[in-house]
């Protein structure tokens, strides 16, 4: 099963490092940048002229702006608008992380906890630092529920810390094992396909089309849940505890 | 906490997926802690033990408020 596992591996092309930093360039990195590039130039591309009454193109990139305005609006409540150019850059880059993986032969950025945490941290850091900036030392009442006996308090302190703190783990964990999990279901149908009889063949590469397909899906819904669950860490450092 | 949205329910194994994720990542961010702390203050496996139990109740925790709010969403009361 090592074939499985193959085209996760990091390949390092140029070494570099910057002081500490190491900065080298590697294939996550010019995936990465691949799909920065596929988003821009997509997007630019279907924004090229825009009209009065949209055509295809500026009709299907407003849908996705608009869709990711109403959901950043819904979960942040009264502040929304202020995010939506961070929600919409996190959106569409790791929907084009997501998508450039499924191109065959290419490696999916968002297979690597390194790139999936970064984010996930990143926003965490964000929403604490934010909550700490509005609430200041009202930031650890969070951890004590309202109503709950002082007798229970050192009981329910380390539960509520944790669970405070699982949330970028779960958030990196998610997005990293589905998109993993994935595109080794599609190798592993794959390979039973090519070892199969040949008139078995129909059967497992069949079911690698359906796969691949869900697989777009999942590239779509697991960047929405990653911009809603960001929407409600911020939406929760905002609201008064 | 987290709240799961409506459309999220629509996928019975996205579903899934958050309920495990949720209950292992709290359960490994507990084993860490315990870990470390029993290291500096060496006490093993004391801190280890209890950490772990705090992680596990953490992660139900987490599924608690997740099923509360499913059945507020479906029974259509607002969220508290």
């Amino acid at each position: 099963m090592s074939g499985a596992l193959e085209h996760f591996r990091v390949v390092v092309y140029h070494e570099l490092h910057v002081g500490p930093l190491d900065l080298s360039i590697s294939n996550t990195a010019i995936y990465i940048w691949g799909a920065v590039a596929l988003v821009v130039l997509t997007l630019h591309l279907m924004m090229i002229k825009p009209k009065l009454v949209p055509g295809p193109g500026q009709l299907l990139a407003e849908m996705l702006y608009s869709f990711v305005v109403r959901q950043t609006e819904l979960n942040i409540h009264g502040e929304g608008e202020k995010y939506i150019p961070l929600m919409f850059t996190m959106f569409t880059f790791i929907l084009g992380c997501n998508l450039i993986g499924l191109i065959p032969g290419a490696f999916t950025p968002t297979s690597q906890l390194a790139v999936t945490g970064t984010l996930a941290v990143g926003i965490f850091l964000y929403a604490t630092g934010l909550r700490f900036y509005r609430h200041g030392w009202g930031f650890f009442h969070a951890f004590a529920p309202r109503g709950v006996p002082k007798i229970m308090l050192p009981l329910m302190v380390p539960i509520e810390l944790l669970s405070f703190l699982a949330r970028p783990v779960t958030l990196a964990l998610r997005l990293f094992a589905n998109m993993t999990a994935g595109h080794m279901a599609i190798f592993v149908l794959g390979a039973l396909g090519m070892a199969a009889p040949w008139f078995l063949q129909w059967l497992p590469l069949g079911f690698t089309v359906i796969q691949i397909a869900m697989e777009l899906v999942i590239a779509f819904i697991q960047a929405y849940i990653f911009v809603i669950l960001s929407c409600v860490y911020i939406d929760d450092a905002l609201a008064d505890h | 906490m987290p709240k799961l949205k409506h459309e999220e329910h629509h996928h019975g194994h996205q579903w899934g997926l958050r309920v495990g994720t949720e209950i292992v990542a709290s359960t490994m961010i507990g084993l860490a802690i315990g870990f470390f702390l029993d290291r500096w203050l060496d006490t093993r496996p004391i801190f280890l033990v209890m950490f772990a139990i705090f992680g596990l109740a953490a992660g139900f925790l987490n599924l608690y408020q997740l099923m509360v709010v499913d059945l507020q969403k479906k029974s259509g009361v607002d969220e508290p």
